[in-house]
């Protein structure tokens, strides 16, 4: 038995077919939104039903965040729209518009990762790694904005986010370990990847 | 989901007025995080959603006799952290911090959140306990209703057609009023709850010798709506170490429930929990009290 594999560029190739296929009617009556995401400057025209999550990953082609539960209750989605975490899955694009946009892609400055990056390899705070870019939002975010939080109140701001590879306790040392070192800018994107879909 | 026209009033009236032109087939929409989720699930299916997010100052939390109001678009997260809000109305404060998860918080609004009338929602509980009133607008009027006469049935309000949720009044907590919110989850601690429970009452006199007098209790995600606990004065003042008595209150809570059997437990195994959340939050008003 074969089994297709994922293919990427298969993906957004089929994601840019569909967005033609739309009749020039349909995307004339479509909002056009101007948002920041990871410190650049975008223009996309979206529908009003278009989720945040799909505007990210299908026309820009940051695929980090990803719609798992699609409730807003496994965080796998997790971006940061103007300063909070929010579920991408059930923001709709079109009320982002003017905002600023923090994904995972936004963290590494392209060669080094960000440290809370960098601490949740070294504590080994993951397995399969489907989660992750959502655990490392909600961590960038609490560490960012929260003065030393008690053990307690860390796991209060990750319980909205599951591992089903059940990493908890290495995600949870990866944060407390970061206590000293976070600042409030690290809610700044440091340039990083900023992957798009070819024209 | 569906594709919608999305409008963008600028006042309440204009957004009323929308309300009515297209009657059924719109909705409001505030942070959008429980509707977003009906939306996508074809629970509803509008044409148009008139977008609350451009109103000014809906999200204001203002003191108004005697206690707070708070705007229908205030944020969770932002109300957790009002210092009037938490010195007012702590156990509103409770609730709140235990909504969803953080990000769901984040966006999700106070007056959302009593509209989408979900049963298992934190906020009701604790505004049914405190008294809480809210503010209903059509853009001409307003009027204000008890939240305990809010909300009718599952996901069913008192709202009528063209009208809208202003704001909540919460009646400020008095001196030496203490309260408690307890939820049980059932499954893991971010899933619905099970049952919630909050409590508001006075303790008087010193440890060990304490009585609780003006209690308030109201059980909620057993039944459509908050229930509010009958038949509690005759049991007042309660005594801490009239231990009898103490179990007739927590029976007489539990034979007032009628939950039903769900995913999130059977009706027997609701009402106990009910009890045992009953037992606690007592004992946790006693050492409240005990404090200096």
């Amino acid at each position: 038995m074969s089994t297709a594999q994922f293919d990427p560029a298969r993906y957004k190739a089929e994601q840019r077919q569909s967005w033609n296929a739309a009749s020039q009617h349909e995307r004339d009556r479509m909002p056009e939104i101007r948002l920041t995401v990871n410190g650049r400057q975008e223009r996309l025209t979206v529908k009003n039903s278009t989720l945040l999550v799909n505007a990210l990953r299908d026309q820009l082609g940051l695929t980090g965040a990803r719609e798992a539960c699609g409730v807003g209750i496994c965080g796998a989605c997790t971006v940061i729209v103007n300063r909070r975490t929010v579920s991408s899955c059930l923001s709709l694009a079109v009320l982002a518009d003017g905002a600023e946009v923090l994904t995972v892609e936004g963290l590494s400055d392209g060669d080094r990762l960000h440290p809370l990056q960098q601490a949740f390899l070294e504590a080994g705070a993951f397995q399969c790694g489907y989660c992750t870019p959502g655990f490392l939002m909600s961590g960038v975010a609490l560490l960012a904005t929260a003065e030393d939080p008690s053990e307690e109140e860390v796991r209060h701001f990750l319980v909205g986010n599951l591992c089903r590879c059940t990493s908890y306790q290495e995600i949870l040392s990866a944060v407390m370990k970061m206590k000293e070192q976070a600042s409030p800018d690290w809610l700044q994107p440091r340039g990083g990847l900023s992957a798009r879909p070819p024209a | 989901m569906r594709d919608f026209e999305l409008l963008y009033p600028a006042t309440i009236a204009e957004a009323c007025q929308a309300l009515r032109r297209h009657g059924e087939g719109a909705r409001l929409l505030a942070g959008g995080t429980s509707l977003v989720q009906f939306l996508k699930e074809g629970m509803y299916v509008p044409e148009v959603l008139v977008a609350l997010q451009r109103i000014p100052a809906l999200d204001a939390v203002v003191a108004a006799d005697g206690g707070l109001r708070i705007g229908a678009m205030a944020r969770l997260t932002d109300l957790e952290r009002h210092a009037a809000l938490r010195q007012a109305a702590p156990l509103l404060r409770a609730a709140l911090h235990l909504v969803g998860n953080v990000r769901v918080r984040n966006v999700a609004t106070l007056g959302g959140n009593l509209c989408h009338a979900d049963p298992h929602a934190d906020p009701p509980t604790a505004l049914v306990a405190l008294r809480a009133e809210v503010v209903l607008g059509d853009g001409a009027q307003s009027r204000q209703l008890p939240v305990a006469e809010f909300l009718l049935d599952y996901y069913e309000t008192a709202l009528r057609p063209g009208e809208l949720l202003q704001g909540i009044i919460v009646p400020r907590q008095e001196r030496g009023q203490v309260s408690v919110y307890r939820r049980f989850t059932a499954v893991s601690e971010e899933d619905w709850p099970c049952v919630t429970l909050a409590a508001v009452g006075s303790v008087r006199g010193r440890a060990p010798n304490l009585a609780c007098a003006a209690l308030r209790l109201v059980v909620g995600a057993l039944e459509p709506r908050p229930r509010l606990i009958a038949g509690i004065d005759e049991l007042l003042p309660l005594e801490a170490g009239d231990a009898a008595r103490r179990e007739t209150l927590a029976e007489t809570v539990m034979a007032q429930l009628a939950p039903v059997d769900d995913l999130l437990g059977s009706a027997w195994y609701k009402r106990q929990i009910a009890g045992v959340l009953a037992r606690e939050a007592l004992a946790d008003l006693f050492q409240q009290g005990a404090a200096p």
